[in-house]
């Protein structure tokens, strides 16, 4: 999906509008066609092809009159067609052209990432009051996911390393509320608020791939070292029941838009719920 | 090690019928062994193969043989 789609739906509704006004001034005061309704919109050009009959039902009670006036095609006609094209062709070039429509001032960035190699070695606490996760846990995860060719773009401008953008997402992910939101943490690493959604997505994506390494059916071995935790814990009769469950819950910053009280639970949060089936070796190193 | 999540439902849906979801509660017959069961919160239904602790019951206590059983559930 093009950005010149959307740009061909925006100009059929900004000309539609228009058709619109100039159809109800014609109708008041009965003038016959000061301008065929019809001609500006159906513009043939390579790239964009808009005839009025695509998407509004509502013009059909327009096209007697519009056939009416076909033969006299008036200079003015011609004019205002003309300026029309042109208009939406420098419009849609721009469009195509630019990235940035209305360049602003440089948003002024401050990265606080190089704390964390200080921390990490002068004051872990520091480390993982910022990323909740110790600096070895870290390490090991960069590691796992590094080679995942997610973080390779194959472009003259390299992503940030793998260890800032799990950086990123960690604090992200570590903090609540607004202090969470993709604003805080690009004003917290100095990048941009698309950024941190790259980061985001990006590490995720390298995470998930390791999904069914981390959560599967308990093998024979496994099972086989659950029982025998159970059996240790408690009775050997008991030691059947190798798998444990229980729910628990992600909560949610605010009340969701779409049904939002559905998500109101029992301990007056909004929340969402997840159920986890378990190994009870899991919790007891 | 985790095994078996579901993930989604809304906050307000009770733990038992968000189980439902569950692989584990889907394919228990394939899961478990008909000597095998899981150990579970006291939310969710006691079967075969689920194990909830003993709930107590409105204006009476326990008695010693379910407090000493759940007392174990705990351990686990």
């Amino acid at each position: 999906v093009s950005l010149s789609q959307v740009w061909i739906f925006l100009m059929q509704q900004s000309v539609m509008s228009a058709l619109s006004d100039l159809s109800s001034s014609d109708s008041e005061s009965n003038a016959s066609s000061h301008f065929d309704m019809g001609s500006p919109i159906s513009i043939d050009t390579p790239d964009i092809h808009i005839s009025s009959d695509i998407s509004m039902p509502s013009n059909a009670a327009l096209s007697p009159t519009l056939s009416d006036s076909m033969d006299s095609i008036s200079d003015f006609k011609v004019l205002y067609c003309h300026s029309w094209k042109q208009h939406y062709r420098n419009l849609l070039n721009d469009i195509l052209t630019n990235q940035v429509l209305h360049p602003a001032s440089p948003v002024p960035k401050s990265s606080q990432l190089h704390f964390l190699d200080h921390w990490r070695i002068h004051s872990p606490e520091h480390f993982h009051r910022k990323l909740r996760i110790e600096p070895e846990t870290f390490d090991a995860l960069v590691n796992l996911i590094k080679d995942n060719p997610i973080f390779h773009n194959n472009s003259n401008c390299p992503q940030l390393p793998v260890h800032l953008q799990l950086s990123i997402v960690l604090f992200c992910a570590g903090h609540y509320g607004n202090a969470a939101s993709p604003e805080d943490t690009a004003q917290w690493a100095g990048i941009s608020v698309g950024g941190v959604q790259k980061c985001t997505d990006r590490i995720l994506i390298a995470i998930l791939s390791f999904h069914d390494d981390a959560i599967h059916l308990p093998n024979s071995d496994e099972k086989e070292d659950a029982k025998n935790y159970i059996k240790d814990e408690t009775c050997p009769e008991w030691c059947n029941g190798f798998l444990l469950a229980d729910g628990s819950k992600f909560p949610l910053f605010q009340r969701p838009g779409l049904h939002g009280d559905a998500w109101f639970d029992k301990d007056g949060e909004y929340s969402i719920d997840c159920q986890v089936c378990f190994r009870s070796h899991a919790l007891h190193p | 090690m985790i095994f078996d999540y579901s993930v989604g439902h809304t906050g307000s849906v009770h733990d038992l019928w968000a189980f439902r979801s569950t692989r584990t509660f889907k394919e228990h017959d394939s899961i478990f062994a008909p000597d095998e069961w899981m150990w579970a919160d006291s939310a969710y239904p006691s079967e075969t193969w689920s194990v909830p602790p003993f709930k107590k019951p409105a204006h009476r206590e326990l008695n010693p043989d379910q407090r000493t059983f759940n007392y174990y559930l705990l351990k686990v």
